[in-house]
């Protein structure tokens, strides 16, 4: 049986050996199963500590995948997106086929949720007729036997005819049998049994089709729906990461996966091409004889399915499962608007509560640092080069550290925990009158917190062309950074409506993100989102997994941005620290030959403009580069003592700890309101148009570097480009209509 | 939206679609009709012919459908549930609705 396998590989003498069995166990084991079987809980309990996240070759799926050494030899894991079928109903499922077409030295591990056996064994048993090693983990086998579900595993297993393991994916159970099953993996022996027209179709299929289930997925036409929705973002740029995730997907490199898809390797294109035409043909033959195959095999598949589950499905009037009453109460469509109020709100409190008084204190540290280095007896150019660009650029990166894992560890949980759905379900009907998805709804909200991370959660978004819009107009949403600018601003220019303008700023934010999503929309050609979701059974999260998920995206975020960031900080430094011969610094000359860009939408003072560069590396910086040219002079860290500095940055630890704690029952959103010195200073510099007009464009123009990272990271250079041009032509419209209206 | 009209509409009809159920009520699905796409992804999910199937509850704001089919629960939008036609259980003890009009 195995021997096809590995008379591939060429080492077939020790395979088939049974003394062996180490030899015969492929290197790669493809996670396959319906989403949220727990097949990333599953890797990560095999091979913790070597988890990584990658692009998919070519695409923008996100896949864990993570290396082994197990008694059996080096094995790579690699989670395929969770999928209900094999031919690929929804766009990420796409990747899958191709995945195991593509790649002859592939294992399934088929986890299977035993709470929902019937579902899950028609995936089974479609993996089955692809004819390549399976073993079957049953994972979930406590909380079925709470349902009243028993599953005799060897009798599932003799039927199947490949190993069946029961795990515990979460608390790392039954890995040790799963290894071991590994080298007993089958090709399968349970055979759907079509009916007699459609078996004979088949029949004459086979000959031309790679597997019994290419024969079968021709005949009832299941590939041209798989072309249909092919993926429109995938593009070259994401092909870095391709590398990292392996070389399974060598036979379409970086080109489209779902056009891919019918390629065996080894089978001709022109071969493929044949097999949908004489499908097509059986297909309409069977039709003329009243037969919809689709449906029959559909049916065929389940009443096996149904049949190897011995019917242990549960009963519908089964109402007695707590997940249901939470979901009378979540979902009731009175009170479950305000619980997805409350809990967004919450969410987004736990992740200032958590995360500000860590990044104060990055800032400590970072102050005292670029203290001792001006302390430091070196040439003044030297040590104003390791203050103003090395510490304050590795200092900006890290400053990021604690809200995006804070935010990456909460949107883990929401997600693990069955909570997302149902923020989706609640949200549909609102989002879809505004021309979202209803799942657009968080990475909008996390926008408020920060945009990376939100940028990060376009991914759970149906279709391809939904991210996109949504990530592009996700950076006109007013983060957490921009806030302290605008604090500032309206306590400079607009004392007595400083309340009212902040308001119209994130009112005026969103709605630029809607119009931008909208408008995309119209731009990205694609299929739009189905409404169709499962509302997953509530869980406890696997909170080693969340929390090992969120520091390897944190780690992501930083070797992907850290680079852009310091290269720009640099640049800022450099400007402001070489003077010109005339005397007058670099940044000020850059600043002055700018300004008559921005006359038109009522900037004209350099100081602003110039405020405004440093402010694409980050918004906050906004601040300080004001401060520094309305001539307050820098407030960076006084050249401290060694021990004054040591002193401080304990006070400040401790200060991290408290407010941690403190944070998560007081008000945290009190934003220190910046020093009234420079709100004095800047007060009457400018116009009211013109300080609406600054408002609107730091409002609305490039958040921060590191959002276009993101964006860069998930869709591809260009698509950066774009939000970079996009965001300042929006914010140049709007300063300028505001200008021009109050003028 | 009168409670009994659409009760006995319900009665009336044999086959409705799923949209036209209201909450509590439980049928069989009958057979699924619309766009190859959608009516793939609802096999997929796990909503084939002869499933039984339950209304559970409906979004606020025109929002989806909640639904348990089978074993699993899922969301639809109304104007996909339309193609899932149905035949509700009148004697079914989810459809309290309906058995006050005896």
């Amino acid at each position: 049986m195995s021997c096809q396998f590995c008379s591939l590989k060429g080492s077939c003498g020790l395979a088939t050996n049974e003394a062996t069995p180490q030899a015969a166990v492929p290197p790669r084991w493809y996670m396959v199963g319906t989403p949220n079987t727990g097949k990333t809980s599953l890797i990560n309990a095999i091979a913790g500590s070597t988890l990584e996240i990658g692009n998919w070759s070519g695409t923008t799926l996100e896949v864990a995948h993570a290396q082994a050494h197990l008694a059996c030899g080096r094995v790579e894991l690699i989670d395929l997106p969770g999928a209900y079928t094999l031919a690929g109903s929804a766009p990420d499922e796409e990747a899958l086929l191709p995945a195991l077409n593509a790649d002859r030295e592939a294992m399934v591990v088929n986890v299977v949720d035993a709470t929902n056996l019937t579902r899950d064994l028609t995936l089974t048993l479609e993996l089955a007729e692809l004819e390549i090693p399976m073993v079957v983990a049953l994972n979930l086998v406590d909380q079925a036997e709470k349902q009243g579900i028993r599953v005799d595993t060897e009798d599932l297993s003799a039927r199947l005819g490949v190993p069946v393991v029961t795990v515990k994916a979460n608390l790392g159970h039954g890995v040790g049998d799963l290894v071991t099953a590994a080298s007993r993996a089958g090709r399968g022996a349970a055979r759907v049994a079509y009916p007699a027209a459609i078996e004979a179709s088949i029949g004459r299929l086979l000959p031309h089709a790679a597997s019994r289930w290419h024969a079968i997925a021709a005949l009832t036409g299941e590939f041209e729906g798989a072309v249909e929705g092919a993926l429109e973002t995938t593009s070259g740029a994401t092909r870095g990461a391709q590398a990292a995730v392996g070389q399974q997907a060598h036979a379409h490199g970086g080109s489209n996966a779902a056009v891919a898809l019918p390629v065996m390797a080894g089978a001709s294109a022109g071969a493929t091409g044949s097999l949908a035409a004489r499908a097509a043909g059986e297909r309409a033959n069977l039709l003329a004889a009243g037969i919809d195959a689709f449906l029959d095999v559909v049916e065929a598949r389940h009443r096996l399915a149904h049949a190897l589950s011995g019917g242990a499905t549960r009963p519908l009037d089964a109402s007695d499962h707590p997940g249901d009453r939470v979901d009378q109460l979540l979902l009731h469509p009175v009170v479950g608007p305000f619980a997805l109020l409350g809990g967004l709100a919450l969410t987004f409190h736990l992740t200032f509560a958590l995360s500000s008084p860590w990044v104060d204190f990055l800032g400590v540290v970072q102050g005292v640092l670029a203290g001792w280095a001006d302390a430091l007896p070196l040439p003044d150019l030297l040590s104003s080069f390791l203050s103003g660009a090395v510490i304050e650029g590795v200092g900006t990166v890290v400053a990021f550290v604690p809200v995006l894992f804070t935010l990456y560890a909460l949107l883990g949980f929401l997600e693990n925990a069955g909570l997302l759905a149902r923020v989706a379900y609640l949200a549909d009907g609102l989002m879809r009158r505004l021309g979202l998805p209803g799942r657009a709804v968080l990475p909008m909200v996390l926008s408020l917190g920060c945009t990376v991370p939100a940028v990060q959660a376009t991914k759970m978004l149906e279709q391809p062309r939904d991210r996109l819009r949504v990530a592009l107009a996700l950076p006109s949403i007013p983060c957490g950074a921009r806030l302290p600018v605008f604090v500032l601003l309206t306590a400079a220019f607009v004392p007595q409506y400083a309340g009212l303008t902040l308001t119209a700023l994130y009112v005026g934010g969103f709605l630029a993100s809607i119009l931008t999503a909208v408008l995309f929309r119209g731009v990205f050609r694609g299929e739009s989102a189905t409404g169709m979701m499962e509302l997953p059974a509530y869980r406890l999260p696997p909170f080693r997994l969340v929390f090992r998920l969120a520091w390897i995206r944190t780690k992501a975020f930083l070797t992907s941005a850290g680079g852009p960031i310091l290269l720009v900080v640099t640049l800022v430094w450099a400007l402001l620290a070489f003077e010109l011969p005339s005397g007058v610094s670099l940044f000020e000359a850059v600043a002055r030959s700018l300004a008559p860009l921005f006359a038109p939408i009522g900037l004209e003072d350099w100081r602003v403009v110039g405020a405004l560069i440093p402010g694409m590396i980050a918004k906050e910086v906004m601040i300080g580069s004001m401060a520094l040219t309305f001539a307050m002079g820098t407030d960076t860290a006084s050249s401290l003592g060694f021990l004054a500095g040591l002193q401080d940055v304990a006070i400040g630890l401790w200060d991290a700890v408290r407010g941690t704690l403190t944070g998560l029952w007081g008000s945290v959103l009190a934003t220190d309101v910046p020093d009234g010195a420079l709100a004095g200073r800047l007060a009457g510099t400018l116009p009211l148009a013109s300080a609406l007009s600054l408002m609107a464009f730091s409002l609305l123009y490039v958040p921060c570097m590191a959002t276009l990272a993101a964006i860069r990271k998930a869709f591809g250079a260009r698509y950066a480009v774009l939000s970079a041009v996009y965001q300042l032509g929006l914010a140049y419209l709007a300063g300028l209509v505001l200008f021009q209206l109050f003028r | 939206m009168v409670p009994n009209l659409e009760s006995i509409e319900t009665r009336g009809c044999e086959l409705c679609g799923l949209d036209a159920m209201h909450c509590g009520q439980a049928a069989r699905v009958v057979r699924l009709q619309g766009a190859p796409r959608i009516v793939r992804r609802l096999i997929a999910l796990g909503m084939r012919p002869s499933t039984e199937c339950q209304v559970l509850g409906r979004a606020p704001h025109g929002g989806p459908i909640h639904l348990r089919a089978g074993s699993v629960h899922l969301m639809v939008r109304a104007s996909e549930a339309a193609g899932i036609v149905v035949e509700p259980h009148v004697d079914a003890v989810e459809s309290g609705h309906v058995l006050p009009v005896l």
